[in-house]
C-alpha cells in the first residue's frame, strides 16, 4: 500500500496546535465530494463523464512543442527539428515523437490566447476563464464541476502537485474555488517519482498515523481536547473535514484509486518514474475510479537548474537544453502513456483529456538564447470526452507570435470543457460562470 | 599506462558486461546529466537531481560502485562537471540566488576555484570542456539570439570567442591533443556536429541527419566521436570516425541514450540512459 496520509513522522501523538488546527480547516476542502453539496444536474448529457487536465505550469514553448516553425528565420524557429505527425501536414517539435505518433488520439488547438503575461494572472484566467472581479476569483473549472456533478464516495476534484501551484510571490488565486468558496477547492494530493502518494490535506494532528486514526477511542480523544482548545466555529468547520477525510481514509474505492503499487511495473514505467509521469497515471487511476475532474500538473522541482525558478516551463534561460534534456522527454514519455492508457482501457471516449499551460513562450528568441513569455498564441491538446480526434484547430501566423484565425480564450476552453460535461450554458448562467464562453466545435 | 590503469578499474568492478549487454552502474533512476571519467577512469562523476531542489555533481567508484557527493560543503547547485587530465581541475556551471549559470573551475590541488561570470545578468555557460594541458576552459554561452562557444583561462579571465555564428553553438569538447573542439550547432537547422580548430578557425560540418545531433565527445585516442543522435526518431547514441565517416548506432534501444562520456581506455563509453522509465549511468562496450 502507497498512500500515505499527510506527514506522519512519529507514532505517538504530539497534539495537535490551533494554528496547525486553523491550517488544516483552512485547506481541506469540500471537493472530497462525500456530502453532496449540490444538486447533480449533470450526467444523461455529458459526452464526458470525466476531465482530466494535464496543466503545464510555467508556460510551455509553443514553437519548441506543439507548433513548429522550421522555416521562420533562425531568431525565431529554435534549434529542434520537426518530425510528422499521423496528421497529414502536421509536424511538431522531434522532442515530442510518441505524441507525433498517437496524434490521431486527440486534437490540436494552434489558436489559444490569454490576457496575461504574469503567470499568477494567466494561471488564474487560464483555469477559470476571467479575471478577478469585485467579488473575488472565479472559480476553477474544476471546483463548477465539483459544485455540480459532486462525487459520492471519492473526492469531486483532485488536483496532483508537489506543492501549490504558483511563483515566488505566492499561489495563483484560480486554483480552487474561489466565488464559490473553500469548499470547492481541490482535494490536493502530491505524488513522487517513486509513486509515493501524499494527501498533505490530511495532515490533521501531528503524529497521528493513520493506524491510529482507525482507533475510534484515541481519536475522539484527541478531537475533545482539540475542541476545548479551538473556538466553535472554526471547530464545526475543522470537524466535518475531519469526518470527510476520515471517511476516506475508510473508503476502499479511495484507497485503491490512491494506490499506485496496484498498477503493474510495466504500466508504471510506460509513465516514467518521474513525479510528473506518475501523477498522469495517478490521474488515470483516479478517472477510471470515478472522480469527475483531475487537474495533473506539471511538477513542480522538475527544471531545478536555478533553485529561485521552480516554475514548471517557465525557462527564461536556458530553455532548449531543458527542454531537450528533461522536460521534452518528460512530458512526451508521460502524456503518450496516459493517451495509450486511456485509449486500451475504453476510457478515453468517456474522458475529456485537455492538456495546456496558461501562456506560450516568445518565438523570437531572446537574448540570452531562451524564450519568455508569450500570452499571444499558444496551443493545447484535446482528446476523448466527444472530442473528434487528428484534427488541427486554428493556426499560428508563419512565425508562430499571433492567430491568423479564431484566437480560443481560457472562457472559450473552459464552456467547451464544461459543456462536454454536460454543464449548459443555462445552468454556467445560472451559476454566472463562463456566461460569454463559447464552445470550440471544430473539435467536436 | 593509462589504459591498463583503466582496464583494471573496470575489470574490478565484475568482468566486462557481454558484447552488446551495458552495465548499469547506478540504480536510483533520478534524473541525471552529464557523465564524465575521472581519475584514470577509476571514477565517474555524473550530476543528478539529487534533492527535490537541487542538483549536484556525484562522485562513484568503478570498483566498489560507492558514491559521494563530490562537494557537499556547498548547498549550490552544481552541473556539467569536466575533469583534467591530471584530475587536479574541475570546471562546472554553478547556480545560486540568480538565474544566471556561472563557470566555476576548482583547482583541488590549491583549493582555489575561478569564476567567469557572463556579462549579461541572466546569461549562462554550459558544457564546459578543459584543455588537455589544463590552460583553457571552453563552453557553452548564451548570447543574444542564440548561443556561442568561449574559453578562458583557468581563473575565468581572458575570455575569447570561438564562435560568431546562428543559432546555438554548444556542447564544445577538445580533442585529445587540444588542437580542436567538436560541437554542436544549429547554424544550418537543427543541431548538427561540426569541429574546428582550438581558436575558432577552420569549421567543418561533420553532420547531416534529420534530427538532433549533439553532446559530442572526442574519443581519447582522437580516432572516433560519440554523439547522440535522433535521427532514427530516438536518443541514441552514435559512434563515427573523427571526419565525420562511417556513423553507427552503438545503443540501438527503444528508449533514450543520451550524454556519451568516453572512458580514457577508449573501448567504453558512460551513457545517462532511461531504461524502464529510470534514468541511470549505463557502461558500453564500444568496438
Amino acid at each position: 500500500m502507497m498512500l500515505e496520509v499527510g506527514s506522519f513522522k512519529a507514532a505517538s501523538c504530539a497534539g495537535l496546535s490551533r494554528r496547525a488546527f486553523l491550517r488544516a480547516g483552512a485547506s481541506v476542502p469540500a471537493a472530497l465530494g462525500l456530502a453532496p453539496l449540490a444538486s447533480a444536474l449533470a450526467g444523461e448529457q455529458a459526452k464526458a463523464k470525466s476531465v482530466l487536465v494535464v496543466w503545464l505550469w510555467g508556460g510551455p514553448s509553443h514553437l519548441d512543442t506543439f507548433d513548429p516553425k522550421p522555416k521562420a528565420p533562425q531568431e525565431y524557429r529554435g534549434p529542434f527539428a520537426t518530425i510528422q505527425t499521423r496528421i497529414p501536414g502536421v509536424q511538431f517539435s522531434e522532442l515530442l515523437p510518441g505524441l507525433a505518433e498517437r496524434s490521431h488520439l486527440f486534437s490540436l488547438v494552434r489558436t489559444n490566447v490569454n490576457f496575461s503575461g504574469d503567470h499568477l494572472i494567466a494561471g488564474s484566467i487560464g483555469l477559470t476563464g476571467a479575471d478577478e472581479g469585485p467579488g473575488g476569483h472565479p472559480p476553477n473549472f474544476g471546483s463548477i464541476v465539483a459544485r455540480q456533478r459532486p462525487a459520492q464516495r471519492l473526492p469531486t476534484f483532485v488536483s496532483l502537485a508537489n506543492g501549490a501551484i504558483g511563483d515566488g510571490r505566492g499561489p495563483m488565486k484560480g486554483y480552487g474555488g474561489g466565488t464559490f468558496g473553500q469548499a470547492y477547492d481541490p482535494f490536493m494530493v502530491s505524488c513522487s517519482p517513486e509513486g509515493k502518494v501524499e494527501i498533505p490535506a490530511l495532515r490533521l494532528i501531528d503524529g497521528l498515523s493513520p493506524g491510529r486514526l482507525d482507533d475510534r477511542a484515541l481519536l475522539l480523544g484527541e478531537l475533545d481536547r482539540v475542541r476545548r482548545q479551538a473556538d466553535r466555529p472554526s471547530f464545526a468547520q475543522w470537524d466535518e473535514i475531519h469526518q470527510r477525510a476520515h471517511a476516506l481514509l475508510n473508503s476502499s474505492e479511495a484507497q485503491k484509486a490512491f494506490d499506485l503499487s496496484r498498477e503493474s511495473a510495466s504500466t508504471r514505467e510506460a509513465y516514467g518514474h518521474t513525479a510528473f509521469g506518475q501523477s498522469c497515471l495517478l490521474g488515470r487511476r483516479l478517472i477510471e475510479a470515478g472522480v469527475p475532474y483531475v487537474q495533473v500538473n506539471w511538477s513542480r522541482l522538475v527544471e531545478v537548474l536555478f533553485p529561485f525558478s521552480d516554475y514548471g516551463w517557465d525557462t527564461h534561460a536556458e530553455n532548449f537544453e531543458l527542454l531537450a534534456d528533461w522536460h521534452g522527454p518528460i512530458l512526451d514519455r508521460a502524456a503518450s502513456a496516459l493517451f495509450t492508457d486511456l485509449s486500451e482501457r475504453g476510457l478515453l471516449e468517456s474522458t475529456l483529456v485537455v492538456c495546456l499551460g496558461e501562456f506560450g513562450r516568445t518565438p523570437r528568441i531572446n537574448e540570452i538564447a531562451s524564450r519568455d513569455h508569450w500570452p499571444q498564441c499558444y496551443c493545447s491538446l484535446w482528446a476523448g470526452g466527444g472530442v473528434v480526434p487528428g484534427r488541427v484547430v486554428g493556426s499560428s501566423d508563419k512565425n508562430g507570435e499571433f492567430p491568423v484565425n479564431d484566437p480560443v480564450t481560457p472562457a472559450t476552453v473552459g464552456a467547451t470543457m464544461l459543456e462536454l460535461s454536460g454543464i449548459s450554458t443555462a445552468e454556467r448562467a445560472q451559476l454566472r460562470v463562463l456566461e460569454q464562453g463559447r464552445v470550440i466545435h471544430d473539435l467536436l | 599506462m593509462i589504459c591498463c590503469r583503466a582496464a583494471i578499474a573496470v575489470v574490478a568492478m565484475g568482468a566486462l558486461a557481454a558484447a552488446g549487454e551495458p552495465r548499469r552502474l547506478t540504480h536510483d533512476g533520478r534524473l541525471k546529466l552529464a557523465p564524465v571519467f575521472m581519475r584514470d577512469g577509476q571514477e565517474l562523476a555524473y550530476s543528478v537531481h539529487d534533492v527535490p531542489n537541487r542538483v549536484t555533481v556525484m562522485r562513484m567508484s568503478l570498483a566498489d560502485g560507492t558514491q559521494s557527493r563530490m562537494f557537499p560543503e556547498t548547498e549550490q547547485h552544481l552541473f556539467d562537471a569536466a575533469v583534467s587530465r591530471d584530475g587536479r581541475y574541475v570546471a562546472m556551471a554553478r547556480s545560486s540566488g540568480s538565474p544566471q549559470l556561472h563557470l566555476v573551475i576548482k583547482d583541488t590541488a590549491q583549493n582555489t576555484e575561478g569564476t567567469y561570470n557572463p556579462i549579461e545578468a541572466r546569461a549562462g555557460i554550459r558544457c564546459p570542456s578543459i584543455s588537455p594541458d589544463s590552460t583553457r576552459v571552453i563552453f557553452g554561452q548564451s548570447a543574444p539570439g542564440g548561443q556561442q562557444i568561449a574559453s578562458v583561462d583557468m581563473k575565468g579571465g581572458d575570455l575569447k570567442l570561438l564562435t560568431r555564428a546562428a543559432g546555438i553553438n554548444t556542447h564544445p569538447h577538445y580533442s585529445s591533443d587540444g588542437r580542436e573542439i567538436v560541437f554542436s550547432s544549429s547554424r544550418d537547422g537543427d543541431f548538427e556536429i561540426y569541429v574546428m580548430q582550438a581558436d575558432g578557425s577552420n569549421v567543418r560540418r561533420l553532420t547531416d541527419s534529420p534530427g538532433m545531433d549533439a553532446h559530442p565527445r572526442w574519443s581519447p585516442d582522437g580516432r572516433r566521436i560519440a554523439f547522440t543522435s535522433r535521427r532514427d526518431g530516438n536518443y541514441e547514441i552514435y559512434v563515427m570516425n573523427a571526419d565525420g565517416s562511417n556513423p553507427w548506432n552503438l545503443t540501438k534501444h527503444a528508449e533514450r541514450d543520451d550524454f556519451a562520456a568516453w572512458h580514457p581506455g577508449g573501448k567504453q563509453l558512460a551513457t545517462i540512459s532511461e531504461r524502464s522509465g529510470d534514468y541511470d549511468v549505463y557502461l558500453f562496450d564500444v568496438p
